[in-house]
C-alpha cells in the first residue's frame, strides 16, 4: 500500500508546492486530565490483553466477511474511547478527535476487505489508519514552524523519565524490558513515541549532535526487536 | 547487514509513528519496497506504537458506532483515501524508476549541474525538498556536506562512495556530520531519489557559485 502513496506522490509532483513539510510536533499535553495512564500491573492484564487483541481481530474479519454491523459496534466500543484518549493525549482538540474517529471507523466498515489478519493485528491495522489520516490533517493545516519555534526557544526535556511512567506507558511486558535501558535510550523512546517527536527534534531539543540520537535510537529499538522476538 | 545501506531504526520509529516530512516519507518507503529486513524492523515500530496506542485508558467519545454506521448510507465514498497496509506485493524499483522517467514535463523540470548531472526538484515545502537526481556513468559529484539531513535512494545504477557501493534499493543517510563526494559507477546511468533538509554545503568554488542559481 505504499505504492499506493507513492502514485499519490507521484500524482502531488505537479502540485508538489501544495503539500508542506510536517513533522507532528506536537506540545505535551496541558491538561492533566486527559492523561489517562493505566497503573503498570500484574500478569493477569497481560493475558487479558492478548484475549482482546484476538477478539478485535475476530471481529474486524467479521466486518470483513459479512459486514456484521453489531461486530462492527463492538469493535467500535473496544476501540474508540483509546483511540480517542490517545488523540486527546497529543493536544487534539475534542471535536477534532471526534472527526478522527468518525473518518476512521467509516474507513474500517468501508475498507475491511482491505484487513489482512496475517499481516497485522485489527489494532495495528487500525492504528496505522490513524497515523496516515493525522499525517494528512496535520499536513493540511501547515502548522509546525510555529511550534519547532516554541520548541527551540523552551527547554523542555531536560528531565528523564520515571520508570513508573515508561512502565505506565508501555504497558508492563513492554515497560519491564525497557526498564533495563540506559536512561538516554529509554528517553528517546518515550520522546519518540509518547511525545511524539522525532528524532531530528529530539536532537533539537536535548542539544544533542543529530547522531547521537540515531546511535541511541538504534540501540534501543534492537531491545524493542528483541521484545517483539524479530530478529534480524 | 551493513547499517550504512539501510535507514537507522530512528528512520523507522519516525515512520511509523508519523513524525517525516513528505520528503522523508517517500523516501523511506520506497526503501521499504524493496527490502524485506526493514519491513519487519517497521513492524515492530508499529507494533510498538499500538501498544502505546491501546495501553491508555478510555474516554468514550460522544460519537456512537451507529452515527457511523448511518452516515455509511449517507455519505459518498472516499475518494482520494490511501489506506495504509502492508508492503506485500510491491513492484520492483526498476518500475519504479521508469514511472518517474516517464513523468517527462513539465513534472520534471531537468537542471544540469555540470559533470553530467542533473536535478529535478519534485517537492518543497519550508526547507524540506525531495529531488531525483540523474548522473551519467562515471560522473563524479561535487564534494559536499549538509546543513540537515539528506537521505538517499538508489532507483537505478549504483554510485560509490570510499570503498561503499550503493546499488538499487541501498538508502544512503548523511548528515551534518558527513561530507562526501559520490561517483557513479562506470557501468550505467545512476537515478536517485533523494530528500534533503537545508542547503548543502560545497567544498569547492565552482560548485558554490552553481548552487546560486540552482537552489540545491
Amino acid at each position: 500500500m505504499v505504492w499506493v502513496v507513492l502514485i499519490q506522490a507521484y500524482a502531488g509532483v505537479v502540485l508538489s508546492d501544495m503539500m508542506r513539510k510536517t513533522m507532528s510536533v506536537r506540545r505535551p499535553p496541558e491538561d492533566a486530565d486527559i492523561l489517562p495512564f493505566p497503573t503498570a500491573d500484574e500478569p493477569a492484564r497481560l493475558d487479558r490483553a492478548a484475549q482482546e487483541r484476538d477478539e478485535e481481530t475476530a471481529l474486524l474479519v467479521r466486518v470483513r466477511e459479512h459486514a456484521d454491523s453489531a461486530a462492527f459496534s463492538r469493535l467500535f466500543e473496544m476501540l474508540a474511547p483509546r483511540i480517542n484518549s490517545h488523540l486527546r493525549r497529543g493536544g487534539m482538540a475534542p471535536a477534532d478527535a471526534e472527526n478522527l474517529l468518525q473518518d476512521i471507523f467509516l474507513v474500517v466498515w468501508r475498507k475491511a476487505a482491505m484487513f489482512d489478519a496475517k499481516l497485522a493485528s485489527a489494532r495495528t491495522w487500525i492504528f496505522t489508519l490513524v497515523r496516515n489520516r493525522r499525517i494528512d490533517l496535520e499536513r493540511a493545516a501547515q502548522r509546525e514552524q510555529r511550534l519547532i519555534a516554541e520548541y527551540a526557544r523552551s527547554d523542555a526535556g531536560a528531565e528523564s523519565y520515571e520508570v513508573d511512567l515508561l512502565a505506565q506507558a508501555f504497558g508492563a511486558r513492554i515497560g519491564a524490558m525497557l526498564t533495563e535501558l540506559p536512561v538516554e535510550q529509554r528517553d528517546v523512546l518515550l520522546k519518540c513515541y509518547v511525545e511524539g517527536k522525532s528524532q531530528r527534534e529530539i536532537a533539537i531539543e536535548c542539544g544533542l549532535p543529530i547522531g547521537t540520537v540515531k546511535s541511541r535510537a538504534r540501540l534501543a529499538f534492537e531491545r524493542v526487536r528483541a521484545a517483539f522476538g524479530e530478529g534480524k | 547487514m551493513n547499517e550504512t545501506l539501510h535507514p537507522a531504526s530512528g528512520w523507522l520509529m519516525d515512520y511509523a509513528c508519523g513524525h517525516l516530512s513528505p520528503a522523508f516519507d517517500i523516501v523511506i518507503a520506497t526503501h521499504l519496497l524493496g527490502c524485506a529486513v526493514c519491513r519487519a524492523d517497521l513492524q515492530c515500530a508499529e507494533r510498538l506504537a499500538t501498544e502505546v496506542m491501546f495501553s491508555a485508558g478510555g474516554q468514550a467519545p460522544r460519537l456512537a458506532a451507529n452515527d457511523i454506521l448511518s452516515s455509511t448510507r449517507a455519505a459518498p465514498d472516499m475518494p482520494g483515501w490511501r489506506p495504509s497496509g502492508g508492503v506485500s506485493g510491491a513492484p520492483d524499483l526498476t518500475a519504479l524508476a521508469s514511472n518517474y522517467l516517464s513523468l517527462g514535463e513539465p513534472a520534471l523540470r531537468w537542471r544540469g549541474v555540470g559533470g553530467g548531472v542533473a536535478v529535478a526538484k519534485l517537492r518543497s515545502s519550508e526547507g524540506d525538498r525531495l529531488w531525483l537526481l540523474r548522473a551519467q556513468p562515471g560522473a563524479v559529484l561535487p564534494r559536499h556536506s549538509h546543513s540537515g539531513s539528506e537521505l538517499t535512494v538508489v532507483l537505478q545504477g549504483a554510485y560509490v562512495i570510499d570503498e561503499q557501493i550503493y546499488s538499487v534499493g541501498d538508502l544512503e543517510d548523511a548528515d551534518e556530520d558527513v561530507t562526501h563526494q559520490p561517483i557513479v559507477t562506470t557501468r550505467a546511468e545512476c537515478l536517485c531519489l533523494a530528500a534533503t533538509t537545508g542547503p548543502l554545503k560545497f567544498s569547492g568554488w565552482a560548485a558554490r557559485l552553481a548552487q546560486r542559481y540552482l537552489g540545491i
